[in-house]
């Protein structure tokens, strides 16, 4: 398996979040988390990437238990994560941020190329390359995230809401990033609370809904979209 | 007008200690988030090993001042790692293990080498413009340890990785930053700055117990005034405290001259809340 969680129990003191949270997650796919605000799909996402350390239970990536590993070495094996809330480094420019990126790795002519390379896919980044990043505008600083994320050279990305707050126009550049990200082999797990991009371009749907999976269907299967909606729409 | 210049330079001179404290202390809070007083306690026990290393083991100042910074990064580093660490997140508790380890420290060193004030023989002789050598040394070398920090900061992999846990800590990790490391390297360049100040200072003046506490007060003045964060707001903050303490001192009345800095804290407070560099 390439993602794999067994009855993950994590708490917050005494507030429990995750109630035996399992889920089974496949490479290459684009893989849906709903939930309703406050369901834990944000303390998901960052205890598989080990933020957050689990009371129990266990992650494994790969034949590699990633519970009680450190954030740095999960994600030396592949696994990225893109926070909530566009969280670039204000103070720095955006070359900076993308070196950022590579901090793991070594080789820096292979990070320069590989900077040229990001600042080609995404013009508007090669714009602004010398820019403080706290100057680029909502669409753009998201940009930067996820050139961000890519500079760790991840199997698996795990993004949480990376559509929050862009207008519809961006939130569709959004997704045809994610589906050519996932085209050129990238696994995602996504959290997003546009129903709609989400549905229209994941391959599997899990809810989470009292600290456990409560669904887990194919996104082609409309009882799984049902289910959602009406979590969604309260019900 | 001479009189003025040279209150304006000692002013310089015990600005630059303060800057010094300052920066350690400053870079401290604001990436590991720990009011670290201990340092005060550094500065002394840091300045105690290079009289003793010049006193009795003979070695050259310019040795006695880097073996102060190691044994200030030492001990900084120890404080962290079995100390600080364990309570990253509970701000009171650290708060308290800093006051308490610079009580603690203090006393050790009065136990050990009694509260009767120690002198530190002179290692330059001659004077400039009515400054002493020793004097000026204390400027050039603050300054240089400033522009080193300053590179340190700017220009390596470490330094980038200590920026940016600073200004987006989850974030950083996600890429790969330990954190862990950070701090330890952190604390260790205030431990080093502490213990470089102890050092310069203690050919000026005279090596006892108690000689951290007004320079470690006088450092959080400075970080509170300087703004959280900002070398240069720390650096203009330590010189302009110590030039008007100086002045005070001499044209008002030295009787409130440790007073002047909390006076001046308490002004720039009521009318600039985050301190006049503050970005926080
Ligand atoms: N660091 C924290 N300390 C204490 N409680 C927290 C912390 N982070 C999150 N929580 C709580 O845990 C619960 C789950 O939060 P989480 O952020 O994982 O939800 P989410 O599903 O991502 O929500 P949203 O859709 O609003 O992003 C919430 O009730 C939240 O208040
Ligand atoms: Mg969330």
């Amino acid at each position: 398996m390439f993602l794999s969680i067994r009855d993950l129990y994590v708490n917050y003191g005494k507030f429990e979040v995750l109630k035996g949270v399992s889920m089974e997650i496949e490479e290459g796919k684009i893989s849906l988390l709903l939930g309703a605000n406050g369901s834990g799909k944000s303390t998901l996402l960052k205890t598989i990437s080990g933020l957050n350390r689990p009371l129990s239970g266990s992650i494994w990536f790969q034949e590699t238990r990633l519970n009680g590993m450190a954030s740095y070495d999960i994600l030396r094996l592949g696994v990225a994560q893109i926070l909530e809330g566009r969280r670039i480094f204000p103070h720095m420019t955006v070359v900076e941020n993308l070196e950022l990126g590579a901090y793991s790795r070594r080789n820096k002519r292979e990070i320069a190329r590989e900077i040229e390379a990001m600042c080609e896919r995404f013009p508007i980044l090669g714009k602004k390359r010398k820019e403080q990043s706290s100057n680029l505008s909502g669409g753009e600083q998201q940009t930067l995230v996820i050139a961000l994320a890519l500079m760790t050279k991840a199997k698996l990305l795990l993004m949480d809401e990376p559509s929050q707050g862009l207008s519809p126009l961006l939130v569709n550049e959004v997704a045809d990033t994610i589906t050519g990200l996932n085209k050129d082999g990238l696994s995602i797990v996504l959290v997003e609370h546009n129903l709609r991009l989400g549905l229209s371009i994941a391959d599997q749907v899990y809810v989470l809904e009292n600290g456990k999976i409560a669904f887990d269907a194919s996104s082609k299967d409309l009882s799984g979209v049902e289910y959602a909606q009406k979590i969604y729409l309260g019900g | 007008m001479d009189t003025l210049l040279l209150q304006i330079g000692n002013g310089l001179i015990i600005g630059s200690i303060y800057a010094l404290v300052a920066l350690g202390i400053n870079v401290i809070w604001s990436i590991a988030d720990v009011p670290d007083f201990s340092q005060g306690a550094i500065f002394v026990v840091s300045a105690y090993i290079s009289y003793f290393a010049v006193t009795l083991a003979k070695i050259p100042y310019v040795l006695a001042l880097v073996l102060g910074m190691c044994v200030g990064s030492f001990m900084a580093f120890i404080f962290e790692r079995f100390l600080y660490r364990r309570w990253r997140g509970a701000g009171r508790v650290q708060l308290l293990c800093a006051i308490a380890l610079f009580f603690l420290w203090t006393n050790v060193v009065n136990a050990l080498w009694t509260a009767k004030a120690k002198m530190f023989p002179a290692y330059l002789k001659g004077s400039m413009f009515g400054f002493s050598y020793m004097r000026i040394a204390v400027v050039v070398v603050a300054a240089i340890l400033f522009v080193l920090v300053y590179l340190f900061i700017m220009k390596t992999k470490i330094g980038k990785a200590i920026r940016a846990a600073s200004q987006e800590s989850e974030a950083a990790q996600v890429l790969g930053i330990n954190i862990n490391t950070v701090n330890s390297v952190v604390f260790m360049l205030g431990g080093a700055l502490s213990g470089a100040a102890g050092v310069l200072v203690s050919p000026l003046y005279a090596i006892f117990p108690t000689m951290g506490d007004l320079p470690l007060l006088k450092a959080l003045v400075v970080v509170i005034l300087g703004g959280f964060g900002t070398v240069g707001g720390v650096l203009i903050c330590g010189l302009g405290l110590g030039v008007l303490e100086t002045l005070g001192a001499g044209y008002l009345s030295s009787a409130y001259q440790h007073g002047y800095a909390f006076v001046i804290l308490i002004i720039v407070l009521t009318f600039l809340p985050k301190g006049l560099f503050g970005k926080v």
